[in-house]
């Protein structure tokens, strides 16, 4: 009996030891982890978009994800948390977008801009037309000075745009309407079924996380980034891809985490593997081996890659069409 | 003083984990692909084995041999466990490599091992040492294999390329049958050295022995 309750002492001893070491460990890493994590997303959405100064996140089309993202983009110098609508909201009040620059009311509230969510069920593909235009028209105006709120609109497109624009208004100013907001706008279908759209096409089960817009240093939109998760041999590969809806070509590709095999599948990371996407077309085929050269001893993993971008690809674009920045 | 430099050269070549005594061949068939990954998986296991012993050598007496196993694997799997978040937070390229097989270092034998058959019965200093030796063997094992595939596999040494880009690589040593093949070779190679080394030896004391006898004959 004492032999026993010695044994279960000294174990448990040693492992609330070890447990008190791991927690004090981790909670000194943890935010140099976060860091380098966040600090490397901040770098990789750059770097793929070569034009960009600066970028935001598009919003509204991915939900929950929206929020913490926003949070993340803070370290950049120009943290504008740019909100934009699905068409169907889009046509109905003729608010498009608003920004707020105010870094503390960005990090608050990722999603500013809020419409009303029961209205985005009515007729998708018409509203879809409609809202590009008229969500142009907003982000074209939408840069927001100085953590004073404003926000524009295309008052054009509807009688109801004026009661739309001082609520968002209102939202930009008062952290916690804005949050209130936010999630109302998160709830409004369009993006996810513009999404379901584009995946049914393809048999490449992909899951765009995030999706950025690259500035210049006058505000217009340069270039167009998203992050992406797809399956590669050993699990999955996250992505950050960069394109050009101008010309539609990818402009860069960046792998930034990825299970493969090392040493074989773990080359999609190598600058001579990624290169040959740069400046490919979007309307290419990215297929191992036919156009897209595979990896010697890692065709699987230089396939899921090449799969995973062009699934990704038709989505962003449908999505990104159907909300009108494109 | 002597004793102690004997620790630890025994870790370089006759004691040699991965080479004479195989054990830990997971991660050395493993990572191996390259002489960078080789390097850094080497050195990780090097200080998780160094830390370990010396707090298991400290403890010895303090635990009971009964679970022995468990407290050494907790002991062993803080320290992985604090080289992975380390790795992760200030080396996270190194650590995207490696990935997968640092948590796994917690099941490696030679930790277990040293720990078992070493740190459990020696003073602190000489569980330290003899760690330190291991480690050292462990690294430049884990870098020797990595070089050697790394050149067949992809004509280059630590990322710089060597062969020209024409030369046809041998892709085989760097998918896991090279692994074997590398291996299999080194510890062959190994085992014919001792054995030529071994025989001059013996030729020298048995030489003189027979050739008194041939005297006495």
């Amino acid at each position: 009996m004492r032999d026993s309750l010695r044994l279960v002492i000294v174990l448990g001893l040693i492992a609330t030891i070890s447990g008190g070491v791991l927690a004090y460990v981790h909670q000194n890493m943890s935010p140099i982890i976060e860091e380098n994590r966040a600090a490397a997303m901040a770098e990789a959405i750059l770097e793929v978009m070569p034009k960009a100064v600066s970028y935001e996140v598009i919003t509204a089309f991915t939900g929950g994800s929206a929020l913490a993202d926003a949070t993340s983009s803070g370290s950049v110098a120009d943290a504008t948390s740019g909100s934009t609508e699905d068409g169907t909201s889009a046509s109905t009040d003729g608010t498009s977008a608003s920004t707020a620059t105010d870094s503390t009311s960005a990090s608050t509230d990722g999603t500013s801009a809020a419409t009303d969510g029961t209205t985005a069920s009515t007729d998708g593909a018409t509203a879809a037309t409609d809202g590009a235009s008229a969500s142009t028209d907003g982000t074209s105006a939408s840069t927001v000075t100085d953590g004073t709120s404003a926000s524009t609109d295309g008052t054009s497109a509807a009688t109801d745009g004026t009661t739309a624009s001082t609520d968002s208004a209102t939202a930009a100013t008062d952290g916690t309407s804005a949050s209130t907001d936010g999630t109302s706008a998160s709830t409004a279908t369009d993006g996810t079924s513009a999404s379901t759209d584009g995946t049914s096409g393809s048999s490449v089960v992909v899951d765009v996380v995030t999706k950025y817009r690259g500035l210049d240093a006058d505000g217009n939109t340069v270039g167009i980034a998203f992050a992406v998760d797809g399956n590669g041999f050993g699990g999955n590969i996250r992505m950050m891809v960069g394109l050009d809806p101008v010309t539609r070509k990818l402009t860069k590709v960046k792998v930034l985490d990825h299970l493969e095999t090392p040493g074989l599948g773990a080359r999609i990371t190598e600058q001579a593997f990624l290169h040959q996407f740069e400046n490919k077309s979007l309307d290419d085929a990215f297929t191992a081996k036919n156009d897209v050269d595979a990896i010697t001893g890692a065709t699987v993993s230089s396939q899921a890659v090449a799969a995973t971008i062009k699934a990704a690809l038709s989505e962003v674009e449908a999505d990104l069409r159907a909300g009108g920045i494109w | 003083m002597k004793s102690l430099r004997k620790e630890f050269l025994k870790g370089l070549w006759d004691e040699h984990p991965t080479f004479r005594l195989l054990i830990g061949m997971c991660p050395t068939l493993a990572v191996t692909t390259a002489a960078s990954n080789g390097l850094a998986m080497g050195l990780a296991t090097t200080f998780v084995l160094v830390c370990s012993s010396v707090i298991i050598s400290l403890m010895k007496d303090l635990i009971p041999k009964k679970v022995r196993i468990p407290c050494y694997i907790i002991i062993v799997a803080t320290f992985v466990t604090i080289a992975d978040m380390v790795l992760a937070a200030y080396f996270p390229d190194l650590h995207k490599v490696l990935g997968l097989f640092i948590p796994l270092i917690v099941v490696n034998c030679i930790i277990l091992g040293r720990a078992e058959a070493y740190a459990s019965k020696m003073p602190v200093f000489h569980s330290f040492i003899d760690a330190l030796g291991m480690g050292v063997g462990i690294i430049w094992g884990l870098t020797f294999l990595g070089i050697v595939r790394e050149f067949l596999g992809m004509g280059s040494v630590f990322g710089m390329q060597i062969l020209p880009e024409t030369a046809t690589s041998w892709v085989i040593f760097i998918l896991p049958p090279g692994a074997f093949f590398t291996l299999g070779i080194v510890v062959g190679l190994m085992n014919q050295i001792n054995y030529v080394l071994e025989r001059r030896k013996r030729e020298r004391t048995t030489g003189s022995v027979t050739a008194g006898q041939a005297v006495q004959g």
